[in-house]
This record gives structure tokens, sequence and C-alpha cells, in this order.
């Protein structure tokens, strides 16, 4: 799915659907210290962290992502572009960066430019860990959405509704 | 069954409301569709914690194909126009129009089953473009001849609210929602008026259907069945007569023509390919405006005014969507309870002819759940991203129009010259094409939706999304015009095909215009009840 299918999707009435990714599949070069998986629940991590509620890789969304083979080229070359930056930037492999390292490269690609690598990556990783997380009612804990619409409803409907 | 008095093709509210009207009069009738039954305890979700996941159910056979003509250019003009999105942008990048949806379901109660529920009568003022305003063309009926089926249609559903002149409706009308309220002190402000929205939603209980408990989930199947979609009110009193039998899964190919200008049978296909040919003494068309007019051309039966498939009325709408300071729970009440008329009739919008109605669009827009609120509304990552999440959830509030179409020669219905369905029948292509009034229509809901959602507190807009960009139609009609005219419109005023004398469309394909933002489903109803009448009589 490219960038322009995916918005068109998103600005439907309906929410994201994943679809094909439709890169090729890339032959890396083999890096020693690259560990992937390791590369990939970082990110994951840093996208969704735990706080008051559970963070996504407790709720397993790394590897629900990964069930999807559709992600699957995007995610070996955005795992591969974390570890290339971090190295160039900071010398150090992506797992092993601080807190604002990690910080800094998640906002370095929600920032480069719309259908560039980091940025899809970024895009994409995003919208599906973000749905298949708040589809999990243990990450609605404390908002609105605690409960499902039905069967109860909401009788309460005419009255500003405080946050639980 | 011996073969019925009347083979109707497509379970809709077209199909519905025309099983209930000839039932009632005694005559058989087979009721058939395409798509499948749902079953509201079983087959929708909002009792089910992953709810989002899934707008409306899908089910083998429950989505029809179609293909999509010429894309317009847009005009740099219009740029303000353009769907938008504070994290993504231009929705459409391009310089051409996008096809995005033409929203429906095949199933028993075709599109009803996801339907909003609003329940309109057509402004009488609307139905006479041609004569007052030169666009479009008249409807045969008065308004005054459709009034007692419109009532009647209101009382079998269970309509609640006021009507668009305010008529009380059957069921007292729903209070307003937290969110209704705020937009109603938006709308004060601006001296317009804010009036209870007639709605199919029981207010309470009917027929042995609870009343409504606010979830706003409409759109998504109503699980108590209180929302009154063809299949939980027309389809069941037709049942109930013993006279009506349902055979869901049985797509109509062909209509075969016999002598002395009647339909002699029909051809149906099953999911798995197995033809049946049936036979009746009279045949119903209601496959709604897209498919009706598909199954004609397809059949080459019926298009002798060349009006097949022409003058087809889309979906002319703009949502947009701001994020307010209070605690709205936006996400409760009716998508719809609360609708704005000031601008319905067809001369209210200066300088533009035809109309338009301003009402919620927060949940029909999408804003209902904690995924779309943390991919559309609440940008960024991390422990921040999750506690804006906590603090804004259910604070959306979103104002849309929808308003008139006037028919152009470049919006029309055809044959795919190149695609087929898996029955090997051309699929229907969808032709679209935006008129500088109906863009200068659009423009004024812009201005209007922002102006409101102003007024009512709204501190910054993250979203706008129209057809300006974007062909995405939920209310389609007029592809196989009424008329007295039989060299141009195909059916008559009783919805009987001008040659084909056993042949009659009971959709919103008939429609010859489509109201200033008036919902159809309640015209197609009356339409169908009428049609009944004359049926008989
Ligand atoms: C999200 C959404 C919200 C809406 N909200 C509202 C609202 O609030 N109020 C309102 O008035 N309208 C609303 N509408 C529009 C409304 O649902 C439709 O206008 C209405 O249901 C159309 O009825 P119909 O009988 O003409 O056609 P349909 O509902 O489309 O029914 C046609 C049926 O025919 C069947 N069919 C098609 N071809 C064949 C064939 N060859 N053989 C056998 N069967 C066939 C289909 O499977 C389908 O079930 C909404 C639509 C959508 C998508
Ligand atoms: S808001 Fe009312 S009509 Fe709509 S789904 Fe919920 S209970 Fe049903």
């Amino acid at each position: 799915m490219n960038r322009r299918v995916l918005l068109q999707r998103l600005s439907g009435l309906g929410l994201l659907a994943g679809a094909g990714w439709l890169f090729k599949q890339a032959l890396f070069p083999h890096y020693p210290d690259f560990d992937q998986q390791a590369t990939w629940r970082v990110w994951i991590d840093h996208l969704i962290p735990e706080d008051e509620t559970p963070g996504a890789l407790s709720l397993g969304i790394d590897a629900k992502i990964l069930e999807k083979p559709e992600y699957l080229d995007l995610v070996e070359k955005g795992t591969l572009w974390l570890y290339k930056t971090a190295k160039d930037r900071f010398d150090t492999p992506y797992t092993a960066l601080s807190e604002s390292e990690t910080e800094s490269l998640i906002a370095m690609a929600s920032k480069e430019s719309g259908d560039s690598i980091p940025n899809s990556f970024f895009l994409y990783t995003r919208l599906e860990a973000m749905k298949l997380y708040y589809a999990d009612p243990r990450s609605r804990v404390g908002t609105v959405w605690e409960q499902n619409p039905q069967p109860a409803g909401h009788p309460d409907f005419q009255q500003p509704c405080h946050h639980a | 069954m011996p073969d019925p008095d009347v083979l109707i093709i497509g379970a809709g509210m077209g199909g519905g409301a025309s099983a209930y009207a000839l039932t009632q009069r005694g005559l058989t009738v087979q009721l058939l569709d395409a798509g499948p039954a749902f079953n509201p305890d079983t087959d929708y979700r909002l009792n089910d914690p992953n709810w989002e996941a899934e707008r409306f159910p899908q089910k083998p056979g429950s989505q029809g194909k179609y293909s999509y003509g010429k894309a317009q250019l847009l005009d740099q003009r219009w740029q303000h126009l353009r769907s938008h999105s504070h994290l993504y942008g231009f929705l459409n990048k391009d310089n051409t129009r996008k096809f995005n949806a033409y929203n429906h379901v095949r199933g028993i109660g075709g599109s009803t089953l996801h339907f909003t529920g609003e329940a309109h009568r057509l402004n009488p003022a609307s139905m006479q473009m041609l004569s007052q305003y030169g666009v479009a063309a008249d409807w045969p009926v008065r308004y005054e001849e459709l009034l007692p089926f419109y009532r009647q249609a209101e009382v079998q559903i269970g309509v609640a609210g006021l009507t668009r002149n305010n008529e009380p409706c059957p069921q007292p009308a729903h209070l307003p929602s937290y969110a209704d309220q705020t937009l109603g002190k938006g709308m004060e402000q601006l001296g317009l008026n804010w009036t209870p929205n007639s709605l199919a939603v029981l207010s309470q209980p009917h027929q042995g259907r609870p009343p409504c408990n606010y979830c706003a989930g409409c759109n998504f199947g109503c699980p108590r069945r209180d929302k009154g979609s063809a299949d939980q009110t027309f389809v069941p009193a037709a049942l109930a007569t013993g006279k009506c039998e349902i055979r869901p899964g049985l797509q109509v190919l062909h209509l075969v023509a016999g002598k002395g200008d009647q339909i002699d049978h029909v051809i149906t296909a099953d999911p798995a390919g197995n033809q049946h040919k049936l036979r009746a003494s009279r045949y119903v068309l209601a496959a709604g405006a897209v498919e009706s007019p598909r199954l004609l051309l397809h059949s080459e039966l019926g298009n002798e005014s060349g009006e097949v498939g022409r003058n087809f009325m889309e979906t002319l709408s703009f949502a947009t969507l701001g994020l307010h300071p209070e605690p709205l729970g936006s996400h409760r009440g009716l998508p719809s309870g609360y609708i704005c008329w000031d601008f319905n009739a067809p001369d209210a919008i200066p300088g533009v002819i035809g109309g338009c109605r301003l009402s919620p669009v927060t949940v029909e827009a999408g804003f209902f759940g904690a995924s779309i609120y943390a991919s559309r509304v609440i940008g960024g990552w991390g422990k921040a991203h999750k506690q804006a999440m906590r603090s804004s959830c259910g604070n959306v509030l979103g104002i849309g129009g929808i308003g008139d179409f006037l028919p152009n020669p470049d919006t029309f219905i055809d044959l795919d010259p190149s695609t087929t369905d898996q029955h090997g029948t051309p699929l229907a292509r969808i032709n679209s094409h935006l008129s500088e009034q109906d863009i200068r229509r659009i423009d004024f809901i812009a201005k209007k939706n922002r102006e409101i959602l102003q007024a009512a507190g709204v501190e910054s807009i993250f979203e706008q999304y129209g057809s300006y960009d974007f062909f995405n139609s939920t209310h389609v009609a007029g592809t196989c015009r009424m008329g007295i005219n039989p060299d141009i419109s195909v059916v008559n005023s009783d919805l009987r095909h001008h040659r084909w004398k056993n042949l009659y469309i009971a959709d919103a394909s008939v429609f010859p215009s489509i109201g200033g933002g008036e919902s159809p489903a309640l015209t197609i109803a009356a339409l169908a009840l009428r049609m009944g009448a004359a049926f008989t009589n």
C-alpha cells in the first residue's frame, strides 16, 4: 500500500485497514550487531510505553503487527534505518540508546519527507500499533471507553462526560 | 411455494416497504436479495470489546462491486475545500477528484442496516425543481399525495422527533445529547434554528422493540433492534402475514422479456453460481440507484427513453471536525440527534440553486472510539500521547452539511466495458462530475460549519472532509427517473414502467430530484407504500 492509498482509506468513514505494502523484498547486508527483533521491540515500546496502563509490548502489539505479512518488508527496512542512523549519529546500536536519543530518532522519522522509508515506517507502524493497542480493553482503562457501547448504552448522554 | 404474485428484487428500504404494502393487500410476495441476512444478536459487535475494529460487519456477499469513470480535475480556486487532516495534510494529494466509495450494504435490509436512521420528508419545494428553478425535473406526484404514505411509513417504523416543518412524529423526540446541546449553543449565537431530527430510532417501545439507550453506534448495526432498519420494521410485518418468502443470497442476473410488453421471468444466481429461473405475475425492481439501472442495462430492457442510468445524484457533503475544551462525551447519544433546516429550501443559499441541511457529524465521521482518536485526532507518541488520549477522548465536535446535487450529463451510471462480477455481469460504473453550483454549495456548507464550530467553542479544527475532492456517497438517486412523459422518464407516478406493464421500480432511482439534504429512506418507503396502494386499486 502506498501512502496515497493509505491516506485515501484513512479519509473514508472507516478506520485504517492494513493492506499489502508493495516494497520488493530487499537483500540487506549482514550487520553483526543488528538485532532486528530487539530493535523492533524498542521502537514499539517507545511509541506506546507503559504508564498507568500497560504498554504495547505487554499487550503483544509488536508480535501482532509481525503476524501481518504486509508489514514485514517495511519493518525490515525501518529497523535497518533505525540501526544505521543510531550508528551514524550516536555510534551506538539503536537498542542501547538513551531515552532522549531514542526520542530524537522517532522525532526525526516523523519529520522525514512523505514517501521516505523512515517516515512511512513511522506513519504506518504507529497507526497499526495504535489501532491494535486501543482495540484491547486493557488499554482503555481510565478513558471514556472503558465500557463497550452496548449493552448498557449511555443513559447519561445529556450530561458532560467526566473522564473515568 | 407456487409462483408468487409479485417478485421483489432487493430487500432494502424500497423492497422491504413494497413487500409490506403488497402483503397487507393480500398479494403473495417473494423478496430476493443478492446479500445475506444479518442477525443483530450474533453479527453486530457493539457488545464486543473489539467493537471498533470493523464498522459494519462484512459477511460473504454483503458488498457489491462497482467501478468508476474518469476523475474530475480539481480547480485551484477551491483549494480551501480540499479534505485535510492536521496529522496527514491533504488527504487527496492529486489534482483530480478521487473515488472513495459508494457506501452500501447488500442484505436483507439493504443499506438501512448501517444507516443513521434519519427519516425525512422531502421539502415540497424541492419536488418542483424544473418548473420553479429550471433544473433537474419535477416530481409527477405532489407532496400532498405522498403525505398519507409518509405518515403510514412513520407509524410502521416508529419514527421519533419533529418533521422538517415541525410536525410531531408518532414517537416523542429524543432529548439532545450534551454534544448536541453544545452545538445548539453555537447555532443560537448565530441565530440558527436547531431542532430535534426525525429519526427511525425508537424513543418508546414499539411492536416489541425497546427504546434506544443512546450508544450512538447506529452505523455499526443496532443490536437492540430499536433502529428502524427495513429488516426490523417492514420485513417482519410482511412475514407476519404468511404471504412473504425471503430469499437471501440470490442475485438477479437478467430480466427476460415475454409477450405483450411483459416481463416473463428472471434469471437468478446463488453464491455457488447455480442459476435459477423465477416467475411471477409482477416484478418490483428495488436494487438501489446504482444496481437497478445496471440490471436494466444488462438485460437490455426498459431503456426506451435512454434515461436509464442518467441523472445520477450523489451525496454532496462536507464535514468539519474540531476539538472542544469541554468533556463533551460526543461518542454518546444519537449520531444525528438534532438538525438545522434553515438552508434546506432550493433558494435558501444565496446565489446557488439547491439547499442544504446541517447536522452533527462526529460519530458518522467515525470519531466514536479510542483507535480513531489515537490515529486521527491525537498526534505524537509515548506517554504524552497516552495522556492526551485520556484528557481529550470524547471531546471531538463535528458538524456537517449535506446539500442538493443537481443532475448533469457527466454524472451517470453505465456498464463497465471491461470488468464483470463473479457471474460475468458487467459492473456498474459510477461517473461523477460536480458542477460549479454544486461546488459553491459545498463552499457555503464549509463556511457555515466553521462558523458554527467556532460559536460552539471549538478551539482547533483538526480535519475537514468533503465531496469536493472525494466521491463518497451514502445517498444515491435518480437513475430511473419517474415522470409523466415516457420520452424523458422511466416509470410513471405509480412507479410502473412506461412500457413494461408488469415491471415496477421502487427505490431511490426513481427520484427526479434529491432535495436539499433530506435523507432519502423515508421517501423511498412512502413511494413504495403508494405504489402498493396503486397496485391493487
Ligand atoms: C452510512 C450510511 C448512512 C445512511 N444514513 C441514512 C439516514 O440516516 N437516513 C436515510 O434516509 N438514508 C440514509 N442512508 C441512505 C440509505 O441507507 C439508502 O438511501 C437506502 O437504504 C436505499 O434504499 P434502497 O432500497 O433504494 O436501496 P438499498 O438499501 O441499496 O437496497 C438494495 C438491495 O438490493 C439488493 N440488490 C442489488 N442488486 C441486486 C440484484 N441484482 N439481485 C438481487 N438483489 C439485489 C442489494 O443487495 C440491497 O440489499 C445512509 C447510507 C449509508 C451508507
Ligand atoms: S444509538 Fe440507539 S438506535 Fe443507535 S445503535 Fe445505539 S441503541 Fe441502536
